[in-house]
């Protein structure tokens, strides 16, 4: 099935990626995000706050925001 | 769509925003008509190829030689379009639903999201910020919606300490990456950027919140270990970096009212290590001590035959000034 992806980590690109059916957002973040840890994140789908055992859906917005990014002296 | 102010800009967003896709689209059309340089490149080639079948080596030479120039131009030109493909957003303009939609995730994320018509601007606020014990406060961040027709030029967005705590010594400074309203991005700068272009205005400001609530020591404009000032090492006292003094001898900070300045060489010092002559108080550094002093007074009090002696060299005068109220240094 088809979902939204957003990833703001890094470049933060938006694309509609394919995944298995029946897959729990958890499970995504661990696959596109192997080395993170899911606390460092805001995690929404479908703009709200769901639970690590959330069944992704057919179109549903999957976005991984990190809660702390560094500033810099420009 | 009901008329509310988050209505009204989630729909001038949308205008923007498609402007800006349209304005993108023209470039890469323009670019694409000036691409005619890969026809010529094969006219040359076709060119060349007949001149040598026909022995004109001369002209082949020639024709291969432009067609070399030609090539290099043409890679320019589609240089020039890769750029402008990279520069597609990856997502199509979302409707006016969806940027309402945008935007109230921003209340649900942040507790309120508002639109100041008059600049333009669409405004939320953090909560209270403390980064390693020093207390920032909240912060307004202030997102210019007149950008979005213009590529998000920098910059396009403001950050305002609603209860100020700047650095001690420099009042522009309220955040380590903040000066003078303006955030330094850092490493969100490419995320904050896609963000923008894509319509995903919830992701930047959650991006910007990301960012005011780390610190990286590595690059602040002030740093947070200074924000308060610095300590004077006599009296322990917190003061601006700028009115502290620095002993030539051990480099201790010192305050305004712990400094001593010796009376020969005008230099800071601390109390370890300057010392005063005991007859009229004046104060001098260890190295001032060794050119001026005799038999521990300064040149100014010493008896007139101690100077003499010091003067000749004559071993025969006897020592007038009893030394016992001389102090030593350890």
């Amino acid at each position: 099935m088809q979902i939204l992806f957003i990833n703001n980590a890094g470049g933060g690109f938006a694309d509609f990626v394919d995944v298995a059916d029946g897959l729990k957002v958890s499970e995504l973040f661990a696959e596109k995000l192997p080395d993170a840890r899911p606390d460092d994140y805001l995690i929404r789908v479908n703009r709200q706050p769901v639970p690590a055992t959330y069944v992704l859906q057919p179109n549903d917005r999957v976005s991984f925001t990190p809660t702390k990014i560094e500033g810099a002296l420009a | 769509m009901h008329r509310c102010p988050l209505a009204k800009a989630a729909c001038r967003l949308h205008a923007a925003l498609l402007s800006y896709r349209r304005q993108l689209e023209r470039n890469l059309t323009n670019t694409h008509l000036r691409l005619d340089g890969f026809s010529y490149c094969q006219r040359m080639l076709h060119r060349g190829d007949l001149a040598y079948d026909r022995g004109w080596l001369h002209a082949a030479r020639l024709h291969r030689q432009i067609l070399a120039s030609s090539i290099t131009e043409t890679i320019c030109q589609l240089d020039a379009w890769r750029n402008h493909l990279k520069q597609q957003p990856s997502a199509l303009v979302p409707t006016p639903r969806q940027l309402l939609a945008e935007l109230e995730q921003v209340t649900d994320e942040f507790g309120s999201c508002g639109y100041a018509g008059r600049d333009h601007e669409l405004v939320t606020a953090t909560g209270p910020i403390e980064l390693e014990g020093v207390t920032l406060g909240p912060f307004e961040i202030r997102l210019s919606l007149a950008a979005a027709g213009t590529d998000w030029a920098y910059p396009c967005f403001r950050v305002v300490a609603l209860d100020p705590n700047p650095a001690c010594c420099d009042h522009t400074v309220c955040h380590p990456h903040v000066n003078d309203s303006q955030l330094c991005t850092g490493d969100g700068t490419a995320t904050i950027r896609q963000a923008l272009i894509d319509g995903r205005i919830s992701d930047f400001f959650l991006i910007v919140r990301s960012i005011l609530e780390t610190y990286n020591p590595d690059s602040a404009y002030v740093s947070l270990r200074e924000w308060d000032g610095s300590p004077c090492t006599s009296c322990g006292e917190y003061r601006d970096r700028d009115d502290l003094y620095s002993c030539r001898a051990c480099e201790d900070d010192l305050c305004g009212s712990c400094v001593e300045f010796c009376t020969g060489c005008e230099e800071p010092f601390c109390d370890w290590h300057i010392q005063g002559c005991p007859e009229c108080g004046d104060l001098y550094c260890a190295d001032c001590r060794d050119r001026r002093f005799v038999d521990g007074y300064c040149e100014h009090c010493a008896p007139e035959e101690e100077l003499e002696e010091t003067e000749s060299g004559d071993p025969q005068l006897e020592p007038s000034i009893h030394l016992e109220s001389c102090h030593v240094l350890a």
